[in-house]
């Protein structure tokens, strides 16, 4: 995509009436007081930490970060709050509320402190640093929503069993609160909100998956008070109707995030590059007059936006490899693969 | 030589490595067409065949495991408890459990497409981190069913039946574990019964330098399988070597050393357990979490039985025993995070390895070293290499590479030469 000009920063950039809707960005600080960076898709950068990087503040670093750990403020004090009152009061589904509002933060606390992690340079026994990091905690976090779509698909079908209808007005008041905590969450992290998203940084995925997970606990709180209000109506297994549907729609939503991310852990190869590319390359290497057998290329990706890969070729007797690294690495270079190791053979007479 | 072969599988593979010299140097490096690395017949062969003996036991696992729960959710509904169903949905879980680590073993072995250029065998390490994450939320579930049962307050939880569910439970785990448990006699018997009859030809000779001090507490899971493969190659090479050690000089070190370390490694090998496949190891760590669980559970109906007022010691045992079960996970969970961060394994020392290289003669620096791991046992290493002027490049490489196969048996090595 081609650089625009410093323009003034335009808030619907990405979201509505831009060319692809795909794109996943993250937002200036509009306060901040670096220059605007012009917009464009390789130089998206986080605004330069406002607090110095020491240990102790490596958890507020970023702006998503601060406000990841408010939001687990918020929910850890919730559900506090919420397990005291389900104990002293002696009422069930406020304690099952606040334990599942427990594993949720835990998630979101695993999320936070893979982005801290992230930052970490390589080390002599990480020797691909800690980015994988971010993909394993969306991993962790979309594998919980897929658990949590079950568990309501187990709790409808419970409901459609017991039959049983009560009116528990603590637990609407609970929802409610759920509900608007979940969806300052979501407003938090909205430029992440969408189902299908191109991943371009590993930051990408843990706040897709962020982002899903306050949505899933949203869409929850919504059913169970859609729910309560229909059984007021008088709606017949209003209940079982709606956690039906939610776990339908927390599954969906979940299901792409829970493939791309696992792609990643298997070692897929990179996802931005057409597997007619690499034949195209192979083709372009065995066409080299000092090459006679190009095998053994694979690639994977670390992370979204860095790929790795290695190959072997066999060069002839006494050819210039040399200049045949060179060429390979270019090549590879081109299609967005910068690290790469090529192994060269010389074909042996004795064969 | 052929005596030595007592399955048909092995007698393949000797034919396969007919010309020793080269193909050892020289085939290691390539790929011969479409078969590469992975997917050798010698390593598919062995493998396919633990995987089906896992397999054999899993799927008897699971039979037992949905027997048993019909039977108790047979009981829990004719006497209406809802302790017994709760038990009930327990083994529903063991069995999701070992439905998990089945379709892993299944999927481990689906062949290598162009988009997943390294096969599948990373399906293992997320099934398996599936599983404990199911493992973790299972004792989360219980841990809240004990506070409900200590919200209850009207005294409908019954100690008696509390205590008579989880013997059960617990009696039924323990079968499972036992099961499940049993590859160490297996696998023993299997694999090492070749290596010590090979070793001993070798001992006799003693022409050999043991490498018995390297640090090799190799134990993946494919062990045995490298066990039978290159026992049976060294033996070819032994019976090969005395007339072609005095033919080809140049050859010469490089054999000796290949069958120095291969014979090493055997004897080394000898000495050490296998290990059990990583997906058994995980729906065995669910069985056991599983039984401790009941353990718990059955002192806290005990005593809720002994002493109804005391509930909260119910409370207390369920939350201690969770803490058992977790702290249980944390060693699996460890290694699959390694390997899921592509890290360079536990066994390897990264810094002795790179220290060895750049002491060779000839090689003047070593850059972007990785070494990682496909899964447990299968790990792989790229790195860049320069070297001297004047020192030949193909020659530089075999040294690098017999170098790594030999002292840390890494065999999927990819390796850039570079010049100054």
């Amino acid at each position: 995509m081609v650089m625009d000009p410093p323009k003034p920063w335009n808030p619907n950039y990405g979201v509505v009436g831009s060319g692809d809707r795909r794109l996943a960005f993250s937002r200036q600080l509009s306060s901040s007081s670096t220059p605007r960076l012009a917009r464009s898709d390789s130089s998206i950068s986080m605004p330069p930490p406002l607090l110095p990087a020491g240990t102790t503040f490596r958890w507020l670093a970023t702006r998503p970060m601060r406000r990841l750990v408010l939001l687990i403020a918020l929910n850890v004090a919730y559900s506090a709050t919420e397990l005291a009152i389900g104990l002293f009061t002696g009422r069930v589904g406020l304690v099952s509320d606040a334990f599942h509002l427990t594993f949720g933060c835990g998630l979101l606390t695993f999320s936070l402190f893979a982005m801290a992690a992230s930052r970490t340079k390589p080390d002599n026994v990480y020797t691909y640093g800690y980015k994988r990091l971010e993909v394993l905690a969306a991993f962790t976090n979309a594998l919980f929503l897929l658990f949590l779509s079950f568990s309501l698909a187990v709790e409808a079908l419970h409901a459609f069993m017991q039959d049983e209808s009560e009116h528990k007005h603590y637990l609407i008041v609970s929802a409610v609160t759920n509900l608007l905590v979940n969806l300052l969450g979501v407003w938090f992290f909205r430029s992440y909100a969408r189902v299908n998203i191109v991943y371009r940084k590993p930051e990408d995925m843990n706040y897709h998956s962020v982002c899903l997970h306050v949505l899933a606990d949203s869409v929850r709180s919504a059913g169970l008070i859609l729910a309560s209000w229909f059984l007021s109506l008088g709606v017949e297994n209003a209940e079982v109707l709606c956690l039906g549907i939610v776990s339908v729609a927390v599954f969906m939503l979940v299901l792409p995030l829970f493939k791309a991310t696992g792609n990643i852990l298997l070692q897929i190869a990179p996802g931005n590059v057409p597997p007619s590319a690499f034949t195209k390359c192979c083709r372009q290497i065995s066409a080299c007059e000092d090459v006679s057998e190009v095998c053994q290329g694979r690639f994977w990706e670390l992370v979204p936006g860095h790929a790795v890969g290695s190959l072997a070729i066999r060069v002839k007797n006494g050819g210039h490899y040399q200049y045949v690294l060179e060429h390979v690495h270019g090549l590879y270079q081109d299609l967005g693969i910068q690290d790469l190791t090529v192994q060269t053979d010389e074909e042996s007479d004795t064969i | 030589m052929d005596s030595h072969n007592s399955s048909p599988p092995q007698i393949a593979e000797v034919r396969m490595d007919i010309s020793p010299c080269t193909s050892v140097a020289a085939g290691n490096k390539f790929c011969r067409g479409a078969a590469c690395d992975f997917s050798d017949s010698n390593n598919t062969s062995k493998d396919a065949k633990e995987r089906m003996a896992s397999m054999r036991k899993l799927i008897i696992a699971v039979i037992l495991c949905i027997i048993f729960m019909t039977v108790e959710v047979v009981g829990g509904i004719k006497a209406n408890s809802l302790a017994i169903l709760t038990d009930a949905a327990h083994l529903l879980s063991d069995v999701a459990a070992f439905a998990i680590s089945l379709f892993s073993l299944w999927a481990a072995g689906w062949e290598a497409t162009p988009q997943q250029s390294y096969g599948f065998f990373r399906i293992e390490i997320l099934g398996a981190l599936v599983s404990i994450q199911l493992i973790w939320l299972l004792a989360g579930i219980l841990v809240y069913e004990a506070i409900v049962r200590l919200i209850n307050e009207s005294g409908e939880v019954q100690g008696s039946l509390m205590f008579a569910v989880s013997a059960f439970g617990l009696f039924v785990n323990i079968i499972m574990a036992v099961l499940l448990g049993h590859d160490h006699g297996h696998g023993h018997g299997h694999g090492h019964g070749h290596g010590h009859s090979h070793d001993h030809d070798h001992d006799s000779d003693g022409d050999h330098p043991h490498h018995e001090d390297q640090e090799h507490v190799h134990v993946h899971h494919h062990e045995h399988t490298h066990g039978g493969s290159i026992t049976v190659k060294t033996h070819h090479h032994h019976h090969s070597s005395t007339e072609q050690h005095h033919n080809a000089e140049a050859e010469e070190p490089l054999l000796k050393s290949e069958a120095d370390c291969d014979s090493a490694q055997t004897s080394a090998k000898v000495g050490k357990k296998a290990h059990r496949n990583i997906n058994v190891h995980s729906a065995y760590l669910h069985v056991l979490g599983d039984s401790i669980q009941s353990i718990g559970v059955m002192i806290g109906g005990a005593i809720i039985w002994y002493k109804p007022e005391w509930k909260i010691i119910d409370l207390i045992c369920t939350l201690i025993f969770s803490v058992i079960v977790l702290f249980t996970t944390i060693k699996m969970l460890r290694n699959i995070l390694e390997v899921l961060m592509e890290s360079t394994p536990r066994e390897i020392d990264a810094t002795r390895l790179e220290n060895g290289l750049r002491d060779m003669e000839g090689v003047i620096a070593v850059h972007e070293l990785h070494i990682w791991a496909i899964t447990v046992g299968k790990v792989l290493l790229a790195c860049h290499v320069t070297i001297t002027q004047d020192a030949d490049a193909d020659e530089m490489l075999d040294k690098v590479i017999g170098y790594i196969k030999c002292e840390y048996n890494i065999s999927h090595v990819t390796i850039q030469i570079e010049r100054e």
